[in-house]
């Protein structure tokens, strides 16, 4: 086990590295400049202050300078300041993790626990009424856009209704206790949620639909086995391989989703911190922001693969005891 | 040797699947007896509703999906009109079962070892170590080498033959009085299907075990059954002695299969059915 989980570290660093560095061509490659945002527009400053400006936040280097530059103080923990207001990278990106890890860590435990129970149930009562209901709203989830859902619900639950905060972590002008902060978590966590369970729910009814009509399972059923070791023991063991794994290979697409999410609502997590930071070219955040985001993806494969690896006898085997 | 109390009672067995114009009658009017220690060979290519049969005595048919009709008793008892706490009485550790694909019948994720506990537990109501006792002795009673390694590998770590053995050693272990064996060598290469066949043989001797084997391989049935059923579409076309059926084959569908087994001489003649059968006894009885 422990050669397994080197191995899935070492193969996690290049990934890392390589991702870093399509983030930086890909910013470097897109019009515009950190310098002309800062004042609003190239127009609005002297070509001599431009270049003075932009010599000071080391844009003249070649790029491979200003990467391998970057890449050497992130190694060392110096993640740069902010272009755009001169704080530290380190902390805004920090808050914002902790913001967008709470959201997604609520939402993913929230899709994690009703997909494993509505997807049960589907496939345990596979074609019965309880199964088109729960399969009907799978594919509803599947089909509803998160955009369009977080609006849905601003509209309904917070211009309509006035229940819940349509926007941000906390009430501006309050007291920011962990009620107001509670209510609102609602909406972005449901939208979320909604939007993304779909295709775990059909998962999970799928492969438990695979189990109850494998041949190991028949034959557990002959040998007269009661409900309980049926259950723990042949049917979820093996209906969570496939959908582990699918929660790992998915997880960029929670994560992107979330983004999304923030977005509509305001929250102040990596997402939102993406998109304002490439729109105003602020490179430095930018770029950790991409590395937060890779490395939270990474880590999330990571555990799915070793979970993996434990309920599979198969992989176990072959680095266990080595 | 054949005792004559019938164990297993089939009276007028018809299954069908599906309903109104895709109804398939996979079993029509199905009727024998198994008296107890008897072995009976149900013979018939596939699709002719061999394995139906045994599901059916099982109680493992989809009742969406199929209809019964007809009697079948064991014990002198309709398990027809079971509830599921009488089936999971029954299942296991008074009827066994063998299934076609032996790996794929073990729990993937768990061990060989841990299986044959999880069930002795269950039926036997065993402690741990008296349970891994049994186990361990129902492994070596098929004859298998190192049965305690074997009680920790998983089913993939086995070679089919040795996954069959297993699966049988499993079923024994909880000392049933009737074992069903659907095509048991069926994916078994033919040195590892001698020697399931001789341990099956061993064990029903020791055992006085009552078998139903369901196979379309003549040699598996000549070898262990006392009495040869043959189907053709869901039917019993003949039954009898395994010898007079072999070798005085009353029906064209039997002769067909008789002669349909291959074999080492250059035509095939109409005593195939006599030497299939004694060149199985001998091997056997040496």
């Amino acid at each position: 086990m422990l050669r397994y989980l080197a191995l899935r570290f070492g193969s996690a660093i290049p990934q890392l590295l390589l991702i870093s560095l399509l983030a930086f061509i890909v910013m470097k490659a897109a019009p515009g400049s950190p310098v002309a945002s800062l004042v609003g527009g190239r127009e609005f400053m002297s070509a001599t202050d431009f270049e003075r400006v932009a010599g000071n936040l080391g844009l003249n280097e070649p790029l491979y300078t200003q990467y391998l530059t970057w890449l050497s103080n992130v190694l060392t923990g110096n993640w740069g300041y902010s272009i755009k207001d001169g704080r530290a990278v380190s902390e805004v990106i920090w808050v914002a993790t902790l913001n967008t890890g709470l959201l997604i860590g609520i939402a993913g435990t929230g899709i994690v626990l009703i997909s494993l129970l509505m997807g049960y149930v589907a496939g345990r009562w596979a074609q019965s009424p309880v199964d088109y209901a729960v399969s009907g709203l799978a594919h509803i989830s599947f089909a509803t856009p998160a955009f369009w859902l977080a609006l849905l619900f601003i509209l309904l639950f917070s211009v309509e209704l006035d229940w819940l905060p349509s926007s941000g972590m906390v009430t501006l002008g309050q007291p920011d206790t962990w009620h107001t902060r509670l209510l609102h978590l609602v909406l972005p966590v449901l939208t979320i949620i909604l939007a993304h369970a779909g295709p775990y729910i059909r998962l999970v009814r799928g492969s438990v639909r695979d189990v109850l009509s494998s041949d190991y399972y028949r034959a557990a059923v002959a040998r007269g086995l009661p409900r309980r070791i049926l259950l723990w023991r042949y049917e979820l063991p093996n209906a969570l391989t496939p959908f582990i794994t699918w929660c790992g290979v998915s997880l960029p697409l929670l994560v992107g989703g979330t983004f999304v999410v923030e977005w509509v609502f305001s929250w102040p997590g990596i997402g939102q911190l993406f998109l304002k930071s490439a729109i105003g070219k602020n490179y430095t955040v930018l770029m950790a922001a991409v590395l937060v985001t890779g490395v939270m993806v990474i880590l999330g494969n990571l555990i799915a693969d070793l979970l993996v690896a434990w309920l599979n006898p198969k992989i176990r085997r072959q680095y266990g005891r080595a | 040797m054949t005792v004559k109390t019938p164990l297993l009672s089939i009276n007028e067995l018809s299954v069908t699947y599906g309903s109104g114009t895709d109804a398939v009658k996979a079993v029509r009017n199905l009727s024998c007896d198994i008296g107890c220690a008897e072995v009976v060979g149900l013979v018939g290519e596939s699709g002719s509703g061999k394995s139906t049969v045994a599901q059916a005595i099982l109680g493992l048919l989809d009742s969406d999906n199929s209809a019964i009709s007809g009697r079948i008793e064991f014990s002198a008892d309709n398990v027809l009109a079971y509830d599921s706490a009488q089936w999971r009485a029954v299942r296991g550790s008074r009827i066994g079962m063998l299934f076609q694909s032996p790996e794929s019948s073990f729990n993937p994720v768990t061990t060989i070892g841990e299986q044959m506990l999880e069930s002795l537990c269950w039926h036997k109501a065993l402690s741990k170590a008296q349970a891994k006792t049994a186990a361990i002795k129902a492994l070596s009673d098929v004859g298998m080498p190192r049965p305690d390694e074997v009680f920790h590998h998983y089913a993939f770590e086995l070679s089919g033959g040795m996954c069959q053995r297993a699966a049988l050693a499993l079923a024994m272990s909880l000392q049933p009085s009737l074992l069903l064996a659907d095509e048991p060598t069926a994916s078994l290469d033919v040195v590892a299907q001698a020697e399931l066949v001789r341990w099956m043989g061993r064990v029903q001797k020791q055992r006085q075990l009552a078998m139903l084997v369901i196979s379309h391989d003549l040699n598996l049935i000549a070898r262990l059954a006392d009495r040869i059923l043959v189907m053709y579409q869901g039917e019993i076309l003949e039954q009898g002695p395994t010898r007079s059926v072999l070798e005085n084959p009353q029906h064209d569908y039997t002769r067909a299969l008789i002669n349909a087994v291959p074999r080492l001489t250059k035509y095939p003649s109409i005593s195939a059915g006599e030497s299939l059968y004694q060149a199985n006894t001998e091997e056997v009885q040496s």
